[in-house]
């Protein structure tokens, strides 16, 4: 976990791969906001609406929970074909709830302000590490040699 | 799909829902708290000791008796901070008997470790405003290597360590089911 997290904080990772990946989920949301929102424009990792910006931050990426998933698999004892697609699973999973995460964000922050803040902070931060942990869990229990039950 | 499934997603979503309720209600009091204990072990490593920890809300305003009186002070908000306390709650709500004894006290005792890593937290984060945040004050008072320390303290903090904690102190606090 410390290794991947060295290698995103270097800047020239950051740089090559964070932003615009970033700036991917950031057009993803505000796609997936189309339906429900009109007048959403995405400048690099910037969604703003004439009510309401939203900067997409390092944390609010989804990063940070792939890296924990990705940490937790690596450590289980598995062959190296389930942890890839644990790995790969793990992330589009995270990935696909950071998006409608963002996407409830934005139009909370449209919204309704006042509870923005208790959602951004508290209550989409725990959802999305506790499907992390869910997904590791699953994947212990259906792909992994040693089931998680079974490793105590 | 497992028969217990149901069960414990009640579980979870009870203990989520708890975790919410006692992060937002007791986010006052608890600044004050973590300001208290936090303010002299930050300036027990100052010459001269300045600096003041004033909780405000669920907010800690920085001051340093050293700071130009005119000057903005800095603030630090704790919600994100201590968001980790739902994560760990709910962790603890989903055991097999989550009202047993044990695990109750189990959950208090992780709670208590939690206000430890609360109190780094604070520390690594006003250190950070100090290295970083403050202009040609922090340059001249922070060199490179202390900078780039505490920065990526308050970053891994953010980032990871606060919800890597939240999950550690269950593993190792949660009893043998």
């Amino acid at each position: 976990m410390l290794v991947l997290y060295a290698v995103i904080a270097l800047n020239s990772v950051n740089d090559a791969f964070v932003v615009p990946f970033t700036a991917f989920i950031a057009r993803a949301a505000a796609a997936l906001l189309g339906g429900v929102a009109n007048g959403i424009v995405v400048t690099g990792t910037v969604m703003r609406s004439p009510a309401f910006a939203l900067d997409v931050h390092n944390g609010c990426n989804g990063i940070e929970a792939v890296i924990l998933l990705v940490a937790a698999i690596a450590a289980f004892p598995a062959s190296l074909r389930s942890r890839l697609l644990g790995v790969a699973g793990a992330s589009v999973a995270i990935q696909l709830l950071n998006v409608v995460r963002l996407s409830s964000l934005f139009w909370l922050g449209e919204h309704y302000r006042s509870v923005f803040d208790l959602f951004h902070v508290g209550v989409w931060q725990s959802l999305i590490i506790l499907a992390a942990i869910s997904i590791f869990i699953f994947w212990s229990l259906k792909f992994a040699e040693r089931p998680l039950a079974a490793s105590r | 799909m497992r028969k217990d499934l149901w069960p414990l997603l009640a579980k979870g979503a009870a203990g989520f829902v708890l975790g919410v309720v006692l992060w937002r209600a007791f986010a006052a009091p608890y600044a004050h708290v973590l300001a208290a204990v936090t303010e002299p072990l930050i300036r027990l490593a100052e010459r001269p000791a300045v600096t003041r920890l004033i909780a405000r809300g669920s907010e800690v305003t920085i001051d340093r008796e050293d700071f130009p009186a005119s000057s903005p002070r800095p603030a630090l908000e704790l919600l994100s901070i201590t968001a980790n306390v739902i994560l760990l709650t709910t962790l603890f709500a989903v055991s097999r008997a989550p009202m047993r004894d044990r695990n109750i006290r189990a959950w208090l005792l992780a709670c208590v470790a939690l206000v430890v890593v609360h109190v780094a937290a604070i520390v690594l984060n006003v250190e950070s405003i100090y290295a970083l945040r403050l202009g040609p004050w922090s340059a001249a008072h922070y060199g490179a290597a202390a900078r780039n320390f505490w920065g990526a303290g308050a970053h891994f903090y953010t980032l990871i360590g606060s919800f890597g904690a939240g999950f550690a102190l269950w593993w190792l606090f949660r009893p043998a089911e």
